[in-house]
């Protein structure tokens, strides 16, 4: 659950982004309601429009899915190093 | 048949320009759909390559100007639009449109472009709905990459010219080149505008908000903009011509003898001094403070950065922009004003509910008072970098003693906390408030004692003592500063001001009108903060005048019965005792 202020707007987003984009060998989806998004694109993560107190599963499959989700739960936890 | 014509607008950089019209036209029309034939995908793949290429160096260049130019907050627009440019499967999903359907680049990226700005469009906050704007743009360059000519771009401007168009946007203003673009002139837009506050740092004389300046001027007309009274007048007979020029020849001129006061104080000529400050929004903005001699900043808006940041920024981050701003400004006095938000100037995450009147609703100090968990960082923001500068404190509009009472309480906690964790700050920080409730000015003996200075907001205090909302066009006109009753109110905070030893400023648009100058001065402000392009020329007003002619001034003004009558006495006076003075153009 997104608990940063503002929710998911560029600059988290971004951070998002870049951090799954790190790994190219994982596919990484978020999920919201009905909408999945690829994790690796911008546009596609600022189009979930997630405000705070979303809840966004995050979905990953690929070699590297256990550091990959690690990481991305670690920036979620620290609200996007926002607050 | 007489073809020329004059529309009045919104005059928002002041000064005098007359040159060819260049139209931006904004390629509106839709792109068609176009095939390919199965050996062309890879030529076609290829295009699209170059056109991203093309259009990353493109971005890397103006964010890099940007930076240097308008500073690091414009600078991040660019650093948006890269991202999106980074935005791989998004790229991928149009190369694999081109591949499967067989269609041009254009056609692929447009569909998807489009795409994606409707579904922000369709997005109730704010903060996501502006992203289709970036969209959009990152597009139409890509677009304009790929064909070589689809829109106009001010980068084809190859003549000192007079700039028209629909709107612009910062990435447009950016690629402004001084010495090419004479003036600005624009259908949509206002006071606080983009193209207002853009085009005010770069000193071209521009006028917003003129509604159908696109559809009446063809390409090659000769235009004059009148960037301080509003007018834009197009094609004007030889005559009128021949009398421009004369006035922008003289204004030229006049603008080098203001060069000359710069580094002098505005004091009149019997000795008695006025701080001329500046209002600004951008942190940036600080380094014009001192290109133009202004004597420190009376109102720094905070908002901006809200708007700029794309949402509240973290304490470290406005602790960041405060010090550059008061590092720039050194031992200047700057006068932070904490958060304005709400109201017409809305920003998620706060939860703002759609309000029916929201000029008197939740905003300002109301917002803040109820939402500590945002003032608080930003009082320690700012007490930690008032060590780097000469900073002063501001409440927005406090309507009630309670109001004042509970944000100094809050200020205190701030305080302590930093106190607690052993962060040093100025502890002899000025604390101030607004005067733009009328409720205050009426009371104004009764805060006086509880704060270091008033600064009267005539924006506000206008919109509430006459009742007029100035953004809605139907009684704008009705939104007159000059009107008897807003100068009582000023007179009556000033004196109770005084009389309580603490000294008074205005920073509302008012104090950057010159035909208001004697006037403020005669009903005894201490301090006028205004746009930092009208310093030059207010500061030449003081220094040309002395204190008793404004106080004669004055009381002749407070005798007046009306708005109109306060306006002609001052109009008459100031022609006649400043003939020289082109400011005069205007009708102010």
């Amino acid at each position: 659950m997104l608990t940063n202020k503002l929710g998911l707007h560029a600059r988290p987003a971004s951070h998002l982004v870049k951090i799954a984009a790190k790994f190219k060998d994982t596919t990484v989806e978020l999920v919201r309601g009905g909408e999945i998004v690829n994790g690796k694109s911008i546009l596609g993560v600022m189009m979930l429009a997630a405000g705070p107190g979303t809840e966004l599963e995050i979905r990953v499959d690929g070699p590297s899915e256990d550091d990959c989700l690690s990481e991305l739960t670690e920036l979620v936890r620290n609200k996007f190093y926002e607050d | 048949m007489v073809r020329q014509l004059t529309l009045l607008g919104q005059p928002v950089a002041p000064g005098i320009a007359l040159g060819p019209a260049f139209l931006l036209r904004r390629e509106r029309k839709n792109i068609l759909p176009a095939s390919i034939e199965d050996g062309q995908v890879e030529a076609e793949l290829e295009r699209l390559d170059l056109a991203m290429e093309r259009t990353r160096l493109d971005l890397r260049y103006n964010r890099r100007k940007a930076t240097r130019t308008l500073g690091d907050i414009v600078a991040r627009i660019f650093d948006a639009h890269l991202m999106i440019m980074d935005d791989e499967p998004t790229f991928d999903s149009i190369r694999d449109m081109i591949r499967s359907e067989r269609i041009t680049a254009e056609y692929a990226l447009y569909r998807t472009f489009e795409a994606i700005a409707r579904s922000f469009d369709a997005q109730k906050e704010d903060l996501f709905r502006d992203r289709a704007q970036d969209v959009r743009d990152v597009g139409r360059r890509l677009l304009a990459h790929l064909t070589g000519a689809v829109t106009d771009t001010i980068g084809d401007i190859d003549k000192p010219s007079i700039l028209i168009a629909a709107e612009l946007n910062p990435s447009d203003i950016l690629q402004m080149d001084p010495e090419m673009i004479l003036g600005v002139a624009t259908d949509a837009g206002g006071a606080t505008s983009h193209t207002a506050i853009l085009t005010r740092t770069l000193g071209v004389p521009s006028v917003v908000g003129l509604h159908e300046i696109t559809t009446a001027a063809e390409v090659g007309d000769l235009v004059v903009i009148n960037g301080n009274s509003g007018k834009v007048m197009l094609r004007p007979t030889p005559k009128q011509e021949a009398k421009y020029r004369e006035k922008e020849t003289h204004y030229r001129a006049y603008q080098a003898t203001l060069r000359d006061i710069r580094s002098r104080q505005a004091v009149t000529l019997d000795g008695h001094r006025i701080e001329l400050a500046a209002n600004i929004e951008l942190p940036d903005e600080a380094r014009r403070v001192l290109e133009v001699g202004g004597d420190g900043v009376g109102l720094f808006r905070t908002e901006y950065l809200v708007m700029a940041h794309g949402g509240l920024p973290s304490e470290d981050v406005q602790e960041t922009e405060y010090r550059r701003v008061a590092k720039t400004l050194q031992d200047r006095p700057v006068i932070i004003r904490t958060f304005d938000l709400g109201g017409d100037k809305a920003f998620p995450g706060i939860g703002l509910k759609p309000e029916s009147n929201p000029n008197l609703g939740w905003r300002a100090i109301r917002v803040a008072l109820d939402r500590p968990e945002m003032m608080i960082p930003q009082l320690r923001a700012i007490l930690k970098a008032s060590t780097s500068g000469k900073f002063r404190l501001m409440f927005p509009m406090i309507g009630c003693l309670e109001e004042l009472f509970a944000a100094k309480k809050m200020l205190d906690q701030a305080k302590q906390e930093l106190d607690s964790q052993g962060i040093a700050y100025s502890a002899d920080i000025q604390v101030g408030m607004m005067i733009e409730v009328p409720s205050a000015a009426l009371l104004a003996h009764l805060y006086a004692p509880h704060v270091d200075f008033f600064s009267i907001g005539t924006n506000d205090l206008v919109q509430f003592t006459l009742a007029v909302d100035r953004s809605n066009e139907q009684v704008a006109m009705l939104h007159q500063p000059f009107h008897p009753a807003v100068l009582r109110l000023i007179r009556t905070t000033v004196e109770a001001g005084h009389q309580a030893g603490i000294w008074v400023g205005l920073c509302g648009e008012f104090g950057g009108n010159p035909l208001a100058t004697l006037l403020l001065v005669g009903l005894g402000l201490d301090e006028l903060s205004l746009t930092p392009a009208m310093i030059p020329e207010i500061k030449k007003l003081i220094l040309s005048s002395t204190r008793a002619e404004a106080v004669a001034i004055a009381e002749e003004a407070l005798a007046c019965s009306t708005a109109s009558e306060v306006r002609n006495l001052l109009l008459g006076r100031m022609k006649k005792r400043f003939k020289d003075m082109p400011i005069w153009f205007g009708d102010y």
